[in-house]
């Protein structure tokens, strides 16, 4: 006892000092877990414990397994079926939510909502390698994550390595080279050196594609009885050619960023349902450009943020082959017979002026963020020039006359959102948010969620939510004229969705999970094109409701050597008079298996598997067949290079994917690609 | 062809784990400094350098050589003002001959982390692992897993056996497992 006396007489200097010592360091401790906490948040590394029911994958994780695009990753997704059209665009249906109308997801990329406005689709985006992709969150369910991004049927968030290089790597490079002539090779960059900081990205992506289609939609007069017999059916020009270009720059709290996208595609089924030939195609470009500033107030962190965005839609096609036989325009009597086809150049460019500020910070114990933003949107240019209706030769500029898409188009948003989250107890969690959207002309729609996350033990959790949200219609919804495929309706009002889910969690161990999550979604005011006989055009309209429940499982292991995912879903949908919901699988299944050999070699099996789909009633053609589709690939990786090459294959075992068609369109359904390889190298630097 | 392939696929011989990035980089990064809360380490020589070992399993070299990246590049080199000197070893290399200030083990058999657990010897290093599961069945003394916050867990066990004296306010915000 003496001795430790004495010993601690001795001590008592050092000792003082070690308090102080570990004070601080205990502090920075503290500082520490409260970052990570945040940034757990911020990157989803706790997604198990955020108030919505979502899905986190890693790039890497990702291209172990074969993916090799945002597309290719998002179909190995639970809930996630690819959805496509007549002009090969594509659609990331969620839960079967109405997989006609583009826009029931939004893409978040790097903080920033990339939907174009033309169709409010991500057709472009789609395309971009999985090797600039550093993380994809995928949301079910409305709502999002993100500050003032509202997803309808779900979100996808995607984080770019540009975003968030990896904490020993700032630099990555990709090159691939397959099937189809395609060809794949982008770059990042980041640096940072005090309080400024650079990151940029870029990529080019290119394929020749070619796709066989069935007889088009001449064969269900769509363009009249009499150019029926020019039904043509056959190879459609399906290729791509991608680039995008972005950056992003901060000093202090000032901050900028900008992407640029530019998209062509082969125009495949082509826009009127008459099948594609040749050079024709489409562009969806975008452009964006944004600015702003982060400040504080007391206790409240703000941002303050303008930005500019411009979307167009570019087409070049023979919309009408040789031999065409149509009315003229003066007088409407006569018969004009186009001998070389009926070719059209369509072009509409839409730009959009946007404001955000958003103000977070603690309120009541809690944490809440107060948004308010408005934006401007108008057609700066239409273009509507087409072979001479009178007299079936030579092209003839009809932007004022008949244009494809209204040329006054013009909207206006008013958006404001409340979010708070607060830590009840120990064991619950409770989050809310208020939405409150106002479109011209439009009456204002309200959208309240409610969620709560209640934690049994630290291995079983379970969450609740209740949310409604609203999808505006899109530009192309409203403002499309004189196309028979496509007539906009500019009094359609937005979908909405009353959604009611819940998701229970086990955690076996670390890296290994269960979750099973039931929902029903009460769609009203669904838009969808239908058919006028008697203006023999597709009409957009509000037309159904529907009702969507169902149940997911997803299970998730990292063992040793293996890592596991596996997927399953499955929903009863039936529109309002109780009929089962045209174009959504009832099942689906998704998994995959990323192996590690040894030090240098690994590889994949990947798989993805939907029960038949369902016709709409009046479409007398069978279900589509169900299908399953493996992907493999094998990966050797040169450490002493700091790079990797991978040779993946695309369904394996070339079976035949279709994606539906439209009654009395096409015969048949839209095809894709069958099986593809892809050899890929990839680097840090 | 399909049940071939899936056979030969699932049969590869293989030894190398997976790991959650963001998990590995938390545990990293708040791991060292935990170890160096505890008094004998705090109150050791100031200037010798904070002595870190990561030991894994054959295959897994490229975690390994990451973690001793991530510590170094979290860190500065320095933690608490004292240098950092890391290295990493295979389970089979470990023997008590070296000493240590912190030992972290990487994903591991219950009979490699058992060979952590010897390899302590008389230094009396603070150990750690990847795999918080296994945390109370191999006496090492913490771990780290991800809820809505980081967890830090301790074993008491290890805590007790060992006669590691940690501040109470660290004590306060971990959660003991017996």
């Amino acid at each position: 006892m003496m001795n430790r006396f004495s010993l601690a007489l001795l001590f008592v200097p050092f000792s003082l000092f070690a308090a102080e010592a570990d004070t601080d360091l205990f502090n920075t401790l503290t500082d520490d877990i409260n970052t990570i906490t945040k940034t757990a948040k911020d990157q989803r590394a706790n997604i198990d414990y955020l108030p919505y029911i979502m899905t986190v994958f890693e790039g890497e994780e990702l291209s172990r397994a074969g993916a090799s695009s945002l597309k290719e990753a998002l179909s190995l997704a639970a809930g996630v079926n690819i959805a496509s059209d007549n002009l090969s665009l594509f659609n990331p249906v969620i839960r079967g939510s109405n997989p006609v109308a583009y826009g029931q997801s939004k893409l978040i990329v790097d903080g920033v909502e990339v939907n174009d406005l033309f169709f409010d689709g991500y057709t472009a985006y789609l395309t971009m390698p999985i090797d600039m992709i550093k993380r994809i969150e995928i949301v079910r369910g409305p709502g999002s994550y993100s500050d003032g991004h509202w997803g309808y049927a779900g979100s996808i968030i995607v984080t770019t390595y540009k975003k968030e290089p990896d904490t020993d790597k700032n630099s990555r490079w990709f090159t691939s080279a397959g099937t189809h002539n395609t060809y794949k090779a982008g770059a990042s960059y980041a640096m940072r050196e005090n309080d400024f900081a650079f990151a940029a990205d870029l990529y080019t992506v290119h394929d020749n594609l070619s796709l066989p289609y069935g007889q088009d939609g001449l064969s269900n007069n769509l363009l009249g009885v009499a150019n029926a017999p020019l039904s043509r059916s056959g190879n459609a020009p399906s290729s791509t050619d991608a680039t995008m270009f972005s950056f992003s720059l901060a000093k202090g709290d000032f901050f900028s960023d900008g992407r640029i996208s530019s998209y062509r595609h082969g125009s495949g089924g082509g826009i009127n349902y008459a099948l594609a030939t040749g050079e024709d195609h489409y562009n969806i470009d975008q452009w964006q450009l944004r600015a702003g500033v982060h400040y504080n107030v007391e206790d409240f962190t703000g941002t303050f943020q303008a930005s500019i965005v411009q979307d167009s839609f570019i087409s070049h096609q023979l919309l009408a082959p040789e031999g065409l036989q149509f009315p003229s325009l003066n007088p409407p009597t006569t018969l004009v017979t186009y001998v070389n086809g009926f070719y059209g150049e369509h072009e509409a460019i839409i730009r959009t002026y946007r404001v955000n500020n958003t103000l977070s910070g603690s309120v009541m114990g809690g944490e809440a963020t107060f948004g308010i933003g408005k934006s401007w949107s108008s057609v700066t240019s239409e273009k509507t020039i087409t072979t001479d209706r009178d007299s079936g030769t030579g092209m003839t500029d009809y932007s004022t006359i008949l244009p494809f898409f209204s040329p006054n188009g013009s909207i206006n948003n008013l958006t404001t959102y409340l979010t708070y989250e607060k830590v009840l107890s120990s064991s619950l969690c409770g989050y809310a948010s208020l939405t409150v959207d106002k479109r011209n002309d439009l009456s204002a729609q309200v959208d309240p969620r409610a969620a709560l996350l209640y934690t049994l033990d630290p291995d079983n959790l379970i969450k609740l939510s209740i949310s409604h949200a609203h999808r505006n219609p899109s530009w192309q919804e409203m403002y499309t004229l004189n196309n028979r495929a496509r007539w906009g309706n500019p009094n359609l009002v937005p979908e909405t969705v009353m959604a009611y889910e819940t998701q229970l969690i086990h955690r076996f161990e670390v890296d290994h999970s269960l979750s099973v999550n039931f929902f029903q979604l009460n769609n009203e005011d669904q838009i969808y094109p239908q058919y006028n006989s008697t203006f023999l055009r597709y009409e957009y309209i509000n037309g159904s409701k529907s009702k969507i429940r169902g149940f997911e499982a997803e299970w998730r292991k990292r063992y040793d050597e293996t890592s596991f995912y596996g997927a399953f879903t499955h929903i009863w949908a039936e529109d309002g008079q109780g009929a089962t919901l045209p174009n959504a699988p009832s099942n689906t299944a998704r998994g995959f298996i990323t192996h590690t050999l040894d030090t240098n070699w690994y590889g994949s099996l990947a798989g993805r598997w939907q029960s038949a789909t369902p016709r709409a009633s009046t479409d007398p053609r069978s279900d589509m067949k169900s299908i399953g589709i493996i992907d493999t690939s094998i990966g050797y990786k040169l450490p002493k290079f700091q790079s990797e090459v991978q040779l993946t294959a695309k369904n394996l075992f070339d079976k035949n994917e279709f994606y539906p068609s439209p009654t009395n369109t096409y015969d048949g359904d839209y095809p894709s690609s069958g099986r593809t390889f892809l050899l890929t190298f990839r680097g840090t630097f | 062809m399909k049940r071939l392939l899936l056979t030969l696929f699932l049969s590869s011989a293989g030894w190398c784990a997976s790991y959650d990035p963001f998990l590995l980089e938390t545990q990293l990064s708040l791991l060292p400094k935990i170890a160096v809360l505890e008094k004998n380490i705090l109150t050791s020589n100031v200037k010798s350098p904070i002595k870190i070992l990561i030991a894994y399993d054959r295959g897994d070299d490229d975690t390994a050589a990451s973690c001793i990246k991530i510590l170094m590049s979290k860190f500065n080199g320095h933690i608490n003002g004292r240098p950092i000197s890391a290295i990493a070893l295979p389970f089979d290399k470990l023997d008590g001959t070296a000493s240590y200030h912190f030992i972290y083990a990487l994903k591991a058999s219950m009979s490699q982390l058992s060979k952590v657990h010897n390899a302590v010897g008389t230094s009396g290093a603070i150990t750690a692992l990847y795999d918080a599961d296994k945390l109370t069945d191999n006496g090492l003394l913490l771990s780290i897993r991800m809820e809505r916050t980081p967890i830090i867990l301790i074993n008491a066990k290890a805590l007790r056996q060992n006669r590691f004296s940690f501040p109470d306010s660290l004590l306060e915000i971990a959660r003991i497992v017996q």
